[in-house]
């Protein structure tokens, strides 16, 4: 690599930090590749949690243990007893608190992101990283106390993971006083490691680029995370006010949302769903960064449309914080309101259409490689346009009237949580793996994993839309109690077949990692041969990153430029004084055989 | 990699232009912002509450009077004693710093902030306490009593934490001056100082917002 000597630091800011070895270094290190690590494998580990509390919700759907059968026994026989109705709401209200707050949000942001962003952008570390291993450790005990919740008098939260007022004010109401109010408090220490993270992100993007890496010459991963990094800033503190009101409500006596003296139980879904709806789009758009370089990298082309993304990611952030009434159109808001809230959402069709296109055409013409991480790539596309689209259902008012409440809205938030975020999730770790161990994971049984999980994932939540139109609805613990709803069984019985074969998929995926940490091929510095700055140092990269600050000299997307002598261009490579072709000439390039 | 110590440092595109903040002063700002949107959120809560209640029924019938009246009751020109109290203490704060700069210790103004600090949150203490005995407290007179005790507890866990750091302040200009009587040079680095400065200055500027929407609006 022709690495150009500058090193021309204005100021040292005294952050010098020896490197932690040994088992010590999981605890202490302040370096970013190992918390980013750290939140790789805490919130892997809480997926499984996560996944596992799906399963047993789905397994009461399709056999309820409160069904009274034919004969008179309540009971299904293939029922799980300890499954009551308190429970089940423990279950569901749990599963998406432990999925967003503990999986979704680490992962892209704590794990990626601390790992990525240095790496990209040519830093030698966080701008602070003392915050940012600190931001892990107030992670870590907000799971812990959501996980506790679960063994306190009454069980876990129970009033969706929502906690809509009064349901969730009034422990009368909800059952669980305790664990409703540990959920207050971790969900509040949860938005403190996002903030930590957040303000740390944008202070080092902003002021540690390495000489030449100007804003528009960063990955479309480092944009989408610096762009979630401000939607994480300024919507989860609203949460936590929120949540200190609700804990107050529910122990200090305080009546923010009891109308009884004078509260507002609406204010509670306002606040909330001001930081909801960021929220969807801090679940989203780092997943969409990291899909855009690997749609690049397997295509062997450049992005389609740079600029476009970066100004289209921009705008979703922005729309993101003026649509959250999108989310309470059954809450009897007025007419007017929710048509302007309609047509504000509809307007973020037009930067995810962008998106979308410009992804389409990333693809067009392009030297495809199917790799495994190119193949959960595309399934994030694919799914995040069915998402996408079943979203505009519920932006129009008289629709969403009809829809809101039963299973097609679950179908949709699957669809863009685990068919957008979760598969952007598997495309990175199948992308950065080799970064991250040095090593390759299988690529046979990456494809297995892929399949299996793309087959069960469609068997698992497309039906969902199905049940939904058949008017199930959310969070009911037994449809066989409805009249109407026990035609839908054997596709509620369907859908918890397919559920588990998505959860065992899992462990194919789980074999890999484990497996290729020791027996993986070397992956070597830059087996994709990618052009970005993190495949420019050693496989994992040793402490510090880079010996000498990289300078760059290109954008982030030469790949097949005409009259290149290799189908790629790394970004700290100078520009070639001698060749015929200028930089624009490369720009124009779009196919390679 | 052979380097064992590695340097987080700023560096920009530009080699020649000195950044504007450090990192630590960037990442402050950034991060009041966020503080910033935790009282946003407050606030915003509060407006609903208080219109819902419709015209008339806030402060409701009953309550202690909170708010600036004319003439002034005892309780309000305590609270506008205080609010300068904390504002006068951005001032001195602002001394200090800057004999800090030009060399000197900033002993006297740190002191006289944190003396001012003290002064707040303990009139604070006293007015919880004193509506506490008229009967007001997080749990009665419905949303009035809720928000007031909310918006100003998290204000003054705030100041709380404010204090904390500039009483390790006075500690370093104490350090500082005693360099200076023994005529040493002093610790050249005012990171810290600026930084409790940039926070300190924040929550004085929202206390302003929380005096004016909760005692004289």
């Amino acid at each position: 690599m022709s690495t150009t000597t500058l090193n021309h630091s204005i100021e040292s800011h005294g952050h010098e930090h020896a490197e932690v070895t040994g088992w010590r270094k999981y605890i202490w290190s302040l370096d970013h590749k190992i918390i980013g690590l750290q939140y790789l494998f805490t919130s892997l580990g809480f997926l499984f949690v996560g996944g596992g509390l799906a399963l047993l919700l789905r397994w009461q759907l399709a056999y309820p243990s409160t069904q009274v059968m034919a004969n008179g026994d309540v009971g299904n026989p293939l029922s799980l007893p300890f499954i009551n109705p308190q429970f089940y709401n423990s279950l569901f209200t749990m599963h998406a608190t432990v999925m967003v707050f503990l999986v979704v949000m680490p992962l892209l942001i704590g794990a990626f992101g601390n790992y990525l962003i240095p790496l990209k952008i040519g830093a030698g570390d966080m701008a602070f990283p003392l915050i940012n291993e600190l931001s892990y450790w107030v992670y870590v005990f907000s799971g812990v106390l959501l996980m506790g919740s679960f063994f306190v008098a009454g069980g876990a939260a129970a009033g969706g993971w929502t906690s809509y007022a009064p349901l969730s004010s009034v422990s009368a109401y909800n059952g669980t006083q305790i664990g409703q109010s540990l959920w207050c408090v971790g969900i509040f220490f949860n938005g403190l490691a996002s903030i930590m993270g957040a303000f740390n992100y944008i202070t080092t993007i902003v002021n540690m680029r390495a000489p030449g890496m100007g804003f528009f010459r960063m990955p479309l991963a480092v944009w989408s995370l610096f762009i979630t990094a401000f939607l994480l800033l300024l919507a989860v503190p609203v949460l936590s006010a929120a949540a200190a009101m609700l804990f107050l409500d529910l122990n200090a006596g305080t009546s923010f949302f009891n109308p009884a003296n004078g509260g507002q139980p609406l204010l509670w879904q306002h606040l909330f769903w001001f930081f909801g709806h960021p929220e969807v789009y801090i679940m989203i758009l780092p997943a969409m960064g990291m899909v855009s370089d690997i749609l690049s990298i397997f295509s062997r082309k450049p992005v389609f449309g740079y600029r476009a993304m970066v100004y289209a990611m921009v705008a979703i952030g922005f729309l993101g914080f003026i649509v959250w009434g999108h989310h309470m159109f059954v809450s009897g808001m007025n007419l007017v309101l929710s048509a302007a809230f309609g047509v504000s959402t509809m307007v973020i069709a037009v930067p995810s259409a962008i998106k979308t296109f410009n992804w389409l055409g990333t693809l067009w013409g392009g030297s495809i490689r199917f790799t495994t991480a190119m193949l959960n790539a595309l399934a994030f596309v694919l799914m995040f346009v069915i998402g996408g689209l079943s979203g505009i259902f519920m932006a129009s008012t008289p629709v969403d009237i009809f829809v809101h409440h039963t299973y097609f809205i679950v179908a949709h938030i699957h669809y863009v949580l685990f068919g957008g975020s979760i598969f952007g999730i598997f495309a990175g770790i199948y992308t950065w793996y080799p970064k991250m161990f040095g090593r390759m994971l299988d690529e046979n049984l990456g494809k297995i994993h892929f399949g299996l999980t793309f087959a069960f994932y469609n068997l698992c939540f497309f039906p969902m839309h199905n049940v939904g139109l058949g008017g199930m609805m959310r969070r009911i613990a037994d449809p066989t109690a409805y009249e109407h709803l026990r035609a839908l069984q054997p596709i509620n019985q369907f859908i918890t077949i397919a559920a588990i074969g998505l959860g065992f998929s899992q462990f194919v995926f789980l074999w890999n990692f484990f497996r290729s940490l020791r027996h993986g091929k070397p992956a070597g510095k830059n087996p994709w041969n990618a052009t970005t700055l993190e495949w420019t140092v050693a496989s994992p990269p040793g402490h510090g990153n880079f010996e000498v600050t990289p300078r760059v000299y290109r954008g982030a997307y030469d790949y097949s430029v005409p009259g290149a002598p290799r189908d790629f261009i790394m970004q700290n490579e100078p520009e070639p004084s001698d060749s015929p072709q200028g930089k624009v000439a490369g720009r124009k390039s779009v196919t390679a055989g | 990699m052979s380097s064992t110590t590695i340097a987080a440092t700023g560096y920009s595109s530009d080699p020649l232009r000195a950044p504007r903040f450090t990192l630590p002063k960037f990442g402050m700002l950034v991060f009041l912002a966020s503080e910033a949107m935790l009282f946003a959120g407050l606030i915003g809560g509060y407006i609903v509450l208080r219109i819902s209640q419709g015209p008339g029924n806030w402060p409701p019938p009953g309550a202690p009077t909170i708010g600036v009246s004319m003439p002034p009751s005892f309780l309000n020109w305590v609270m506008i004693a205080n609010t300068v109290f904390l504002l006068s203490s951005s001032v001195t704060y602002h001394w200090g710093e800057s004999r800090m700069r030009k060399g000197g210790s900033g002993l006297l103004g740190y002191g006289l902030t944190a003396i001012l600090g003290v002064i707040f949150l303990g009139v604070q203490a006293w007015e919880w306490l004193h509506l506490k005995e008229e009967g007001m407290w997080f749990n009665s007179f419905g949303t009035y009593g809720s928000c007031f005790f909310t918006m100003t507890g998290f204000h003054g866990l705030h100041v709380f934490l404010g204090l904390l750091a500039i009483l390790l302040a006075v500690g370093r200009a104490g350090l500082r001056q005693m360099k200076i009587f023994s005529g040493q040079t002093p610790n050249p680095s005012h990171t810290f100082e600026e930084l409790t400065g940039y926070y300190w200055h924040f929550v004085d500027v929202v206390w302003v917002f929380l005096y004016s929407i909760l005692y004289v609006l």
